[in-house]
């Protein structure tokens, strides 16, 4: 019986990396600007929920809330760091996913990735995720009418970056 | 030429579901089937008469992508599952500071008990030497190998034998200021950095709660 409970433990587990991992590297690859750290964050993300499956009533969410706040934890990490070590600040810069973003976004890819990344998360959850805005403030940690705001700012950011391309 | 703000969180979208099937190996589109910000973003006469159809066949294109994407693998369809992917995720250290200590080799000296109001610390490699940082607000401490540091500002509060090597515990500034403008340094500090015992192992104080990025694990409650 424990085998057979094992058994259907695996096979979900293999349906739910199948179902959301490349989905969910894409977006922490964006959020961080490097695909090697989303990899790594992603994959954390499922050997803890392969250790919580039994308690996880939507593993989907659960795991986009366990990415973004990991990255977000990354990003601030990444920026004390360079703020602590500034004369080495040319050493410590984000290797960009070129590799996975099509030449026509590369301009859209590079103004996101101009972005603070408390904006980016908000782009990245209210425009991707499509979860509301009081959903996504709850996983950046700040207010819903923040979210409102870095969405505003970030609109016009990317669509001078989209309107760049076409003149 | 008008901008359509409007129309850039489609442009994102579909950005992130190109990405996702480079993630996953899938067949990317190319640019003619998906016709992407063009169609959103200029009101030229015959963009606005292209405009319906662009966005009709980018919705289809991403509807396929994010198809392929996200019920690929509950179909069965081996093409977006590289046969290199392990089926199961492999353990790995969770703990960030674990993975930093074990990536640190070398002389290191760190303090046996926590700086008062401290933030974060990380541990780091610059020019070869092993370097303890410390944050509490503004103040920034680093201890290192005597003479090897080069920190902007640096002003050395202390030199501390350890296991036989010296270390130098200096506190500097992120903004490259001269030595006379750093941040003066709180009386509860000061001591503190006087008096505290120095360490080669790690300390009991230091736990994840200090990994670089400063916060406990907060996705306890994730989703």
């Amino acid at each position: 019986m424990a085998d057979l409970r094992a058994g259907m433990k695996a096979d979900g587990l293999d349906e739910l990396y199948r179902a959301h991992w490349g989905r969910t590297v894409a977006v922490a690859s964006h959020l961080l600007g490097d695909r090697s750290a989303a990899e790594d964050i992603v994959q954390e993300a499922f050997v803890r929920l392969a250790d919580e499956l039994d308690t996880v009533d939507d593993p989907g969410p659960w795991l986009r809330t366990v990415t973004y706040r990991r990255a977000l934890n990354e990003l601030r990490r990444r920026d004390r760091e360079r703020a602590a070590i500034s004369r080495h600040a040319a050493t410590v810069t984000d290797s960009y996913p070129a590799e996975l973003v099509d030449p026509i976004d590369a301009r859209l890819a590079a103004a996101l990735g101009q972005l603070r990344g408390n904006q980016r998360a908000a782009v990245l959850l209210c425009w991707v995720d499509e979860v509301s805005t009081a959903e996504a403030a709850r996983t950046i940690g700040c207010s819903a009418a923040t979210v409102r705001v870095h969405l505003y700012r970030a609109r016009k950011a990317l669509g001078h970056a989209l309107e760049e391309e076409h003149t | 030429m008008t901008r359509h703000t409007a129309d850039v969180p489609t442009a994102v979208r579909q950005m992130v579901c190109r990405t996702a099937a480079r993630v996953d190996g899938a067949d990317v589109p190319p640019r003619r089937e998906v016709p992407h910000a063009e169609a959103y973003i200029t009101s030229s006469p015959d963009a606005r008469r292209n405009r319906g159809l662009a966005v009709a066949l980018a919705a289809v294109a991403v509807i396929a992508v994010a198809g392929s994407v996200l019920l690929g693998g509950t179909a069965g369809d081996e093409v977006n599952q590289p046969a290199s992917r392990p089926p199961e995720v492999p353990s790995r250290p969770t703990d960030m500071y674990d993975q930093a200590f074990v990536d640190i080799t070398g002389p290191m000296a760190l303090p046996r008990e926590a700086p008062p109001g401290l933030e974060w610390v990380f541990l780091t490699a610059i020019d070869g030497q092993q370097n303890f940082v410390a944050q509490s607000g503004d103040i920034l401490i680093a201890v290192c190998p005597a003479s090897t540091c080069s920190y902007d500002g640096q002003k050395v509060l202390r030199t501390v034998e350890v296991d036989g090597a010296t270390f130098e515990v200096l506190q500097y500034s992120a903004n490259k200021v001269p030595p006379f403008e750093l941040s003066p340094l709180p009386e509860e500090s000061r001591r503190f950095w006087d008096e505290v015992e120095f360490v080669t192992q790690r300390p009991g104080w230091l736990r994840q709660e200090h990994t670089p990025g400063g916060l406990v694990d907060d996705e306890e409650s994730g989703g």
